[in-house]
């Protein structure tokens, strides 16, 4: 646990609720995105997730979960950016950073979110 | 007192630590959780420094920094730009849009403070005048048939299109006014949507829904469509909504009746400036002389109020100068009988001021903006000077040559 939420019970909670919620949203992005690659919206909220991910983690020294989120973050604007259809395997690639993210920050206090696999394919 | 500042984030978390890391530092620190409710907030209250997210839902960083450098009461006020966005490209964008700093997270708590300790200090030794209010130009009668709509909206469409900035013309002639029609504008909105309300209730992004806005950067606030909603809009509603348009425009233009009613007069006292609109026949200069005792009374300072006298008749008409000795005052303007061009202006829905550029008319309104403009627009070059301010430069320097 990094020492600026060990001495900060409210920090810790803020924390703790937010990265929760914004786990939350990258995973049903990425669900939804693996069944609709066009879907715009879901892309854009999952680089939204992953952005602010990026900017909480680094800020409260948790360096290697916000690294993977910081590459998730740059992989989810290029192809905002890009503007092109995505395929279903560039979203599982995505699917299992967000778990390796999800599985870093489980000693953190966040609950791991579940896989995102083929299944969730319609 | 300690430097309020206001931090605009969507993270509670992010909110907490700037919050935090700058009460330590000695600040008093506002937050809001998103570009709109940061808006809403300065409706309110005073600060004097914004540090701001990008990303965030609605409205991004970059937009909530362009809306603030229009507003007259935050247009030059510090903005620190924080973000996890570390590009040179996303560091471009947010100077462009208008930050004065740019910030990168995580950042240093120590870091925070020194850079906002510098902006707070830069803006400290900017000159006071680039903080004053949106300027409000009132345009009043006591008698009717004097043009004052004509002149009132023609003059805010020259402001608007001297400085290429938003205008704000407010109809405060509640019954039948005529702003709207004068710019083929239909009432979609008007002053009765806000008078259903409560004066508190009235907020700055309420007031924006509310205008009407034209091509030409002019945004109208009409008056109510029948004339019992008229009744709904008190004094106090017009303190309050002109409040908020003196914070959002630079230039708020004020369409007023020929009346000293309740809702007139919370609008003369809040005018920076009065035209008073005279034709020259009798009817109207002994109006004039009632107006000039009424605002004699208010103990209006007299500079503030200006005489426009406006042909609305073929002459002849009472000489300029016998109406002048009359009042002790110079008439400052004089607008020239051109009722076929008014009537044809009106009919179209084209105000004289977007008429030929080479137009006399045209070059009266423009010439008039640059004269009630603000100081510190007027004394210096704009940097990107419009079509408008280029003419109007042209011809004070041709004045000034000719020696007129």
């Amino acid at each position: 646990m990094p020492l600026m939420l060990e001495n900060d019970p409210e920090l810790r909670a803020l924390f703790e609720e937010e990265t929760v919620q914004w786990m939350g949203m990258l995973k049903n992005a990425l669900r939804r995105l693996y069944r609709f690659p066009g879907d715009h919206q879901a892309l854009e909220t999952a680089q939204r997730a992953a952005h602010t991910l990026k900017g909480n983690l680094r800020m409260v020294g948790l360096q290697q979960a916000a690294d993977l989120a910081a590459q998730m973050n740059d992989a989810l604007r290029t192809a905002l950016h890009d503007k092109r259809a995505l395929t279903a395997n560039e979203v599982l690639r995505w699917a299992r950073w967000a778990d390796q993210l999800s599985r870093l920050l489980i000693p953190h206090g966040i609950p791991y979110i579940g896989e995102i696999s083929v299944e969730d394919k319609v | 007192m300690a430097p309020r500042i206001l931090a605009v984030d969507d993270s509670p978390m992010m909110l907490k630590l700037v919050k935090d890391t700058l009460e330590r530092g000695g600040y008093e620190v506002l937050t809001a959780s998103s570009g709109k409710e940061a808006l809403k907030l300065l409706d309110r209250a005073q600060v004097d420094l914004i540090i701001t997210d990008v990303m965030m839902p609605e409205m991004d960083g970059y937009t909530l920094t362009q809306l603030l450098r229009r507003r007259p009461d935050t247009a030059t006020l510090p903005i620190l730009m924080l973000t996890s966005q570390d590009s040179l490209e996303a560091k471009v964008k947010g100077f462009q849009a208008g930050v004065d700093d740019y910030l990168t997270k995580p950042f240093e708590p120590t870091e925070l403070q020194m850079r906002v300790q510098v902006l707070l200090r830069r803006a400290k030794a900017a000159p006071a005048a680039e903080e004053v209010p949106g300027k409000t130009i009132a345009v009043f009668s006591l008698r009717g048939g004097a043009g004052v709509s004509t002149i009132a909206t023609n003059l805010a469409v020259a402001l608007a299109q001297l400085w290429g900035v938003p205008v704000a013309l407010v109809d405060l002639a509640l019954v039948a006014g005529q702003s709207a029609l004068l710019l083929n504008l239909s009432l979609h909105h008007t002053w009765a949507d806000l008078a259903e309300k409560a004066v508190e209730e009235i907020e700055g992004d309420m007031v924006e829904q509310v205008l009407l806005p034209h091509a030409s950067g002019v945004q109208v606030l009409a008056s109510p469509p029948l004339p019992h909603q008229a009744e709904l809009v008190t004094g106090e509603h017009v303190k309050r909504v002109l409040d908020l348009l003196q914070r959002r425009f630079h230039y708020v233009v004020l369409d007023l009746p020929h009346d000293f009613s309740d809702p007139t007069l919370s609008a003369l006292d809040m005018a920076t400036e009065i035209l008073l609109v005279l034709s020259p026949d009798l009817g109207s200069v002994r109006a004039t002389v009632a107006a000039l005792e009424a605002f004699e009374t208010l103990e209006y300072d007299p500079e503030r109020i200006h005489l426009v006298q406006n042909w609305v008749f073929k002459r002849p008409g009472l000489p300029r100068k016998e109406i002048e000795d009359l009042f002790h005052r110079p008439i400052r303007w004089v607008l020239p009988y051109m009722a076929e061009a008014v009537v044809n202006a009106i009919n179209h829905g084209r105000p004289l001021a977007l008429g030929d550029p080479k137009s006399p008319v045209r070059a009266l309104f423009e010439d008039w903006a640059f004269l009630l403009s603000k100081p510190e627009h007027r004394l210096h070059r704009p940097e990107h000077p419009t079509e408008t301010w280029l003419r109007v430069a042209k011809r004070f320097r041709k004045r000034k040559a000719g020696g007129k």
